[in-house]
């Protein structure tokens, strides 16, 4: 996949994941795995990005004696889910007129 | 390689990045480590996973400077300013640090030097009166002999202080160079 539509789109599936509830960094990316390929390399710029335009905000808390990054959406990161699905309709007319080019 | 060598790894490759991003992205890491490990992963089935460090490192520094690759120019005009730097001044200071610690290490024999002669001088003046035989001026110069030592012994200490003070801040100035030659600084 075109390296600038997947980091578009990964940004988008991060927010989806935190949509439900909040999440922390593997339990993210067990998330998207099956859909998208993501790493653990790559989910952490997408994370520092999201929360430095703030759409998502954290917290730490203890698990099993340890501290836990939490990832929660805000209103900004479900706004944006929002745009992006609309972005994806236009998409929808754009597939359309693609493949309508092959008959 | 093992957990710890792979986040020293890491944290290395990561040298351009400041020490708090650093800690950010270690702390990440040992998360991810350790929510894998509770779901049943072996080390070696983690890292590899993770990838090379160096690789991962990569993407972070990618991030940073905007999916640009490193500017090459600036480091080439980093080491041409260090270059002039060491000829102008770096040398110059180089000729004056070593003539200071050639003078501490003088200044600190000097004091050994006046405890020598301050023994020397009392034994010459034990051995003239033992030929001549006893005076009050003999007596006299054995003072002065031993007052010789007295301030030597009290002079060493001091001098060591002064010239290991010296020496020390010849090895922090070479240190700084080298630091900033490499260009390891905190750029982001």
């Amino acid at each position: 996949m075109d390296a600038q539509l997947k980091k578009g789109l990964l940004d988008v599936c991060v927010l989806a994941a935190l949509r439900k509830e909040e999440s922390y960094g593997y339990k993210i990316i067990s998330d998207i795995a099956p859909y998208i390929e993501i790493s653990e390399s790559t989910l952490y710029p997408i994370l520092k990005r999201l929360e430095g335009s703030g759409a998502v905000t954290t917290h730490s808390r203890e698990y099993n004696g340890r501290l836990r990054k939490y990832y929660q959406i805000t209103d900004k990161g479900l706004e944006r889910i929002v745009e992006f699905i609309e972005d994806l309709k236009e998409f929808e007319r754009i597939y359309q007129f693609i493949i309508g080019g092959k008959q | 390689m093992n957990k710890s060598q792979w986040m020293k790894k890491l944290k290395k490759c990561l040298s351009p990045l400041s020490k708090e991003e650093k800690s950010r992205i270690a702390e990440y890491y040992d998360e991810m480590y350790l929510d894998k490990q509770d779901a049943g992963a072996t080390e070696s089935q983690i890292l590899r996973e993770f990838g090379s460090p160096e690789s991962a490192a990569e993407r972070f520094l990618q991030e940073y400077r905007g999916t640009q690759p490193a500017k090459k120019k600036n480091t080439v005009g980093r080491f041409f300013l260090a270059a002039v730097l060491f000829i102008f001044v770096g040398i110059p200071l180089l000729i004056v640090f070593a003539a200071l610690a050639v003078a501490g290490a003088a200044i600190f024999l000097s004091g050994f030097a006046a405890i020598a002669a301050g023994i020397a001088y009392f034994v010459y003046f034990v051995a003239q009166m033992c030929m001549y035989g006893g005076s009050g001026a003999y007596i006299a110069h054995w003072g002065i002999g031993l007052a010789a030592v007295g301030v030597g012994c009290i002079l060493v200490p001091l001098f060591l202080f002064l010239t290991k003070k010296l020496f020390i801040l010849c090895g922090k100035l070479f240190v700084f160079t080298g630091r900033f030659i490499r260009g390891k600084r905190e750029a982001y």
